[in-house]
């Protein structure tokens, strides 16, 4: 008897369990949303407590949830490695999720109709703050997919990192503000002074700067300084093998060898190596925009880095001829295919609380520049990093897409690109040769050519 | 050739067999040497054959990032539900195989030994498109189903059952035994050291498995071990006293499986005949 | 008709006993299987796929890096195989004279980094073979050799995975080959004891010849096993540098799961299957009866 009236309790509670949730669930709204690390700095967050990537999406769920009692935010903090692999796995599986940093964005999405069109959504006061190329990344066939967001990336391939304390050592000057511009004859003057034999064994132990032919992203800078560019003017053929671009991997090996400014085994080093010369002030320049300033106040928290030091921004080397060079992009949040009218405006709503004026201006936490014009305006005025902020933005505003627009798919290229900075760097092939095999290989695996 | 005499050739031999097998364990003796090292003096040189001033600091740093503890709960999960379900499913075939007559058994047979025959490398891709239909993938299911497909479990418990007399499963029948209870109490039973066999090579090897979990799973907290720690290594380039930590933590419980189940590795590789 | 379905309903049992194994079995690896020879002949896109004919064979037939991935498969199995073979017969020989108790516990270290996993055993390995501070260039430099980038360079690349392999490898074939060399009867060792032979040739004379089925199938299991390495090449060079480590494995693997072009990679998979099929064919033929362990 007690058994049984004990199991009809239990019934009557799993019924109830599975029932009621369902009954208010109808209208309820469920957001998925997924972005990779950024360790913003929420408005609440308590003084002295570490930032983690937790932070500002958990502070952004409650904001929002606050704002509309019916929708539930769910999102997920993805690392930057498996980032592209899960997105598309969610894809192919048919759950991408509703909101998406676009950190793997690929044209193929939006003209296959996977994304919904943003240009309902948006005002023309928006539209006149945003930074042209940050609204147009995401213009595909006559319509608007991205929501812009942040301006530029952690600058990599953009500006350098001067460690003044060494340049005054060697008694060499920082190059000069506004823009801390210098031409590629007064940067190598610079680097051979800032290079030096410390034991008397004729090998230099301290550095200039280091390369890597894992790094992709300064690479191209110094092939680009030159003018020389990856791709043609309509994007259909890789031209980087041009006399501009031979000099410029010329030049990077010249570094290493002729000049000796950049420590050998470039060939089997990466962006962290490199990170880790100029962190261990075994370098003098590294590279990199504010955010890399604020990843050196963040390892001495996490206990990776002994203690801070000072560190400059400047412009990378210029020829005169060409004028400055620098990387350029941008990113913001997009929206999957909605089946549902009213979730659908919801999930529009939220892309725009996340990317309105007052919230992309939690982007200053990380030293990153924003999509919105306006915001840039006074954003860092009161900070220590102003001037390197100003030679940063400055930088970027007329810079590059190294690897080409959204119209090309550059992953399969990647790793012969990287393969010709292997050779060339251990000299097994002339620069010449090595870019004219990679022109070759990146010709077939893209254009079919 | 008579054994156990002692002769001084014997010594040298077993001298120089000590330094052989020395020299197959020492990467797996610095793995642990660097792992109670201070981070700092892995990057000096000459390096220190024996930590001077030992640390656990590493294997606590190791614990602070992220989704260690899911690593290794999945890998216990995986591990154990894919040993038992196959052991279960290959007794069954196994037996079925070695003492049972039916149309097509000759057939299903070789179906099975050929596809040994398989490289695992050729179904990757459509069993992860399968598990994408499936709404499979970044799931225990997608790491579980298809360490249950593999024929080699059912080759194993065919010719490990093919020695079971088949007069004592006769000798059941007649004592009225159903077909189900002769295999429960009467075969499994008697197929325990095949079983242990089985089980133990099959949780070593998801255990240690390697190239599916890495393609199947694409969340950091769905991750196994082995595939934890390769992308932790690429995460944290360098820092190998870190590295060294977590690769002496996830090889620990398989050190400890093998010492107390040696005989059956032993056996397991002359009865299996398997790879490398 | 009705005889057949008349012995399938006698022999119920054995179906109902075979069918939860075989519903794994044809869902997650025959019909796989058959899938990824489909998928060959595809342009796999999840918008809607298409049938291309033989252009992703076209295709990789003429990638430069997927025939340099197959010379370093070739180049790989030509390493390990001899030297994890040559390493597993010495040894043998060299436990065999001794108690069995010994015996077991040297094939025990022997077979110990086998229950490692190889990410493991690789990530030590990428420790032992870092340029400033690994234990190889350390003991380089006791003998004043100067250190080598081992992995980083194009020449040792390959080399070192297959050092790395060997070294830690060989474990199983040793445990095979000494099992193999109990079953030879003693009395044909008692014999050319007789006649006065040196232990090396009665090794040479008789134990080599008599282990030959043995040798065979380590010779094409190894080499099997061989054109199936990723592991190493994925944790330690991904493949590089400039191709040097690429191995068809690796090569599948970053087509299919980096690139997301399932119909080359499944091409580069039913190319892979074709040559271990061929090498299974090879074993069936010499070896015939003779693999029942």
């Amino acid at each position: 008897m007690k058994r049984r009236s004990l199991a009809s309790v239990l019934l009557v509670f799993l019924v109830l369990a599975v029932l009621v949730p369902q009954a208010s669930a109808a209208k309820k709204i469920t957001i998925t949303w997924w972005l990779n690390p950024w360790r913003i700095e929420p408005p609440d967050l308590p003084e002295g407590q570490a930032v983690t990537a937790e932070d500002y999406p958990q502070w952004v769920k409650r904001e929002f949830e606050k704002l509309y009692p019916n929708v539930e935010i769910k999102y997920e903090v993805v690392t930057n490695a498996g980032y592209q692999q899960k997105i598309a796995a969610a894809i192919l599986a048919g759950n991408p999720p509703d909101v998406l940093r676009d950190y793997a964005f690929k044209k193929e999405w939006a003209v296959h109709g996977l994304l919904e069109p943003i240009d309902d959504y948006v005002t023309p006061e928006d539209i006149a703050d945003w930074y042209p190329d940050a609204y147009g990344k995401g213009y595909i066939n006559g319509k608007h997919y991205l929501f812009p967001w942040s301006y530029g990336t952690n600058g990599m391939g953009s500006t350098m990192l001067l460690n003044p304390k060494i340049f005054a050592a060697r008694g060499v000057e920082l190059p000069a503000l506004p823009y801390r511009s210098w031409t590629l004859d007064e940067f190598l003057a610079a680097a051979k002074k800032l290079s030096w034999d410390d034991d008397g064994d004729g090998i230099n132990d301290h550095y200039a700067l280091s390369l890597g032919a894992q790094d992709g992203e300064n690479n191209p800078v110094w092939l680009y300084m030159r003018g020389a560019s990856m791709f043609n003017e309509d994007e259909t053929k890789i031209i980087i093998d041009s006399p501009e671009g031979i000099a410029g991997l010329q030049f990077m090996v010249d570094m290493i060898y002729e000049h000796q400014v950049a420590p050998m085994g470039a060939e089997g080093m990466g962006i962290y190596d490199i990170i880790n010369l100029f962190h261990s002030q075994k370098t003098a320049i590294g590279y990199g925009g504010p955010y890399e300033i604020g990843r050196i106040y963040r390892y001495v928290n996490e206990g990776r880095l002994e203690e801070p030091f000072e560190v400059k921004i400047a412009q990378f080397p210029h020829l005169p001829e060409v004028g400055p060079i620098a990387y350029h992009s941008s990113g913001g949040f997009m929206v999957f295919r909605q089946k549902d009218a009213e979730k659908k405006k919801m999930v529009m709503e939220f892309c725009n609380f996340l990317t309105n004026p007052e919230n992309t201006r939690l982007l200053k936490s990380l030293l990153y520049i924003t999509a919105r014009d306006s915001i840039n305006q006074d954003l860092y005025a009161d900070s220590i990093f102003a001037d390197d902020v100003s030679i940063y933005a400055n930088a970027i505003q007329n810079g590059k897409q190294y690897y080409g627009s959204l119209d090309v798919d550059f992953s399969e290229a990647r790793k012969f690109w990287q393969a010709a900075f292997e050779a060339a760097f251990t000299r097994d092939k002339t620069p010449a040769e090595a870019l004219t095999e990679f022109a070759r290989e990146a010709n077939r695996v893209l254009f079919k050519k | 050739m008579v054994k156990g005499k002692v002769t001084i050739g014997k010594v040298l031999i077993f001298i120089l067999l000590l330094v052989l097998g020395l020299a197959a364990i020492l990467p797996l003796y610095w793995m642990v040497a660097t792992a109670i090292q201070h981070p700092t003096l892995t990057m000096q040189f000459p390096p220190e054959w024996i930590p001077s001033n030992p640390t656990l600091n590493n294997f606590r740093s190791f614990f602070t990032r992220p989704h260690v503890w899911n690593w290794t709960l999945n890998s216990i999960v995986v591990a154990t539900s894919v040993t038992v379900l196959q052991v279960f499913l290959a007794a069954l075939a196994g037996y079925t195989f070695a003492k049972k007559r039916f149309f097509g058994d000759q057939f299903l047979f070789w179906l099975y030994v050929g596809s040994m025959m398989v490289p695992d490398q050729v179904t990757l891709i459509p069993l992860y498109l399968l598990m994408s239909k499936l709404g499979f993938l970044d799931s225990y299911k997608g790491l579980i189903l298809p360490g249950l497909a593999g024929p080699f479990g059912v080759f194993l418990m065919k010719q490990h059952m093919s020695t079971l007399p088949s007069e004592l499963l006769d000798a059941a029948r007649i004592d009225g035994c159903g077909e189900w209870g002769i295999f429960q109490r009467v075969v499994l039973p008697l197929s325990k050291p095949g079983i242990a066999v089985l089980a133990i090579f099959t949780f070593v090897g998801q255990w240690n498995a390697f190239i599916w979990p890495l393609i199947v799973t694409s969340s950091s907290a769905m991750r196994t071990l082995p595939v934890g720690l390769a992308l932790l290594q690429e995460e944290v380039p360098m820092q190998f006293a870190l590295l060294m930590a977590g690769a002496t933590y996830a090889a620990i419980p398989m050190v400890i499986v093998f010492l107390s189940f040696q005989r059956y590795f032993l056996e397991g590789v002359t009865v299996g005949a398997l790879k490398g | 008709m009705g005889k057949i379905w008349a012995r399938i309903k006698k022999d119920k049992w054995a179906y109902l006993f075979l069918l939860p194994s075989f519903i794994f079995f044809g869902t997650f690896f025959l019909f796989p299987v058959v899938w990824s020879i489909f998928l060959s002949f595809m342009d796999y896109q999840v918008w809607g796929s298409s049938f291309v004919g033989l252009d992703n064979y076209r295709e990789i037939l003429s990638d430069r890096i997927f025939w340099i991935s197959l010379r370093n498969n070739f180049f790989y199995a030509l390493g390990v195989v001899p030297l994890w073979l040559g390493k597993a017969l010495i040894i043998s020989a060299l436990i065999f004279p001794f108690r069995k108790s010994i015996q077991t516990f040297f094939k025990a270290v022997f077979y110990m980094p086998h229950v490692t996993s190889a990410v493991i055993i690789s990530m030590i390995w990428l420790w032992i073979y870092n340029p400033p501070f690994g234990l190889l260039n350390y003991i380089l430099s006791l003998f004043g050799r100067p250190g080598v980038a081992w992995l980083g360079n194009t020449k040792t690349a390959l080399p070192a995975i297959i050092a790395q392999t060997v070294v830690m490898g060989g474990g199983s074939s040793i445990v095979l080959i000494s099992a193999a060399m109990n079953g030879i009867p003693t009395h044909l060792y008692e014999a050319a004891e007789l006649d006065g032979a040196s232990k090396l040739v009665t090794w040479f004379r008789i134990t080599l010849p008599l282990l030959r089925p043995t040798i065979l199938y380590l010779v094409v299991m190894g080499t099997i096993s061989s054109f199936q390495v990723f592991t190493q090449v994925y944790t330690m060079t991904k493949g590089g540098p400039q191709f040097a480590t690429t191995t068809i494995v690796y090569l599948i693997f970053e087509k299919a799961f980096q690139n997301f072009r399932f119909g080359p990679a499944s091409a580069m998979a039913v190319v892979l299957f074709a040559i271990v099929f061929c090498f299974a064919i090879i074993q069936f033929k010499w070896l015939g009866e003779e693999i029942e362990y």
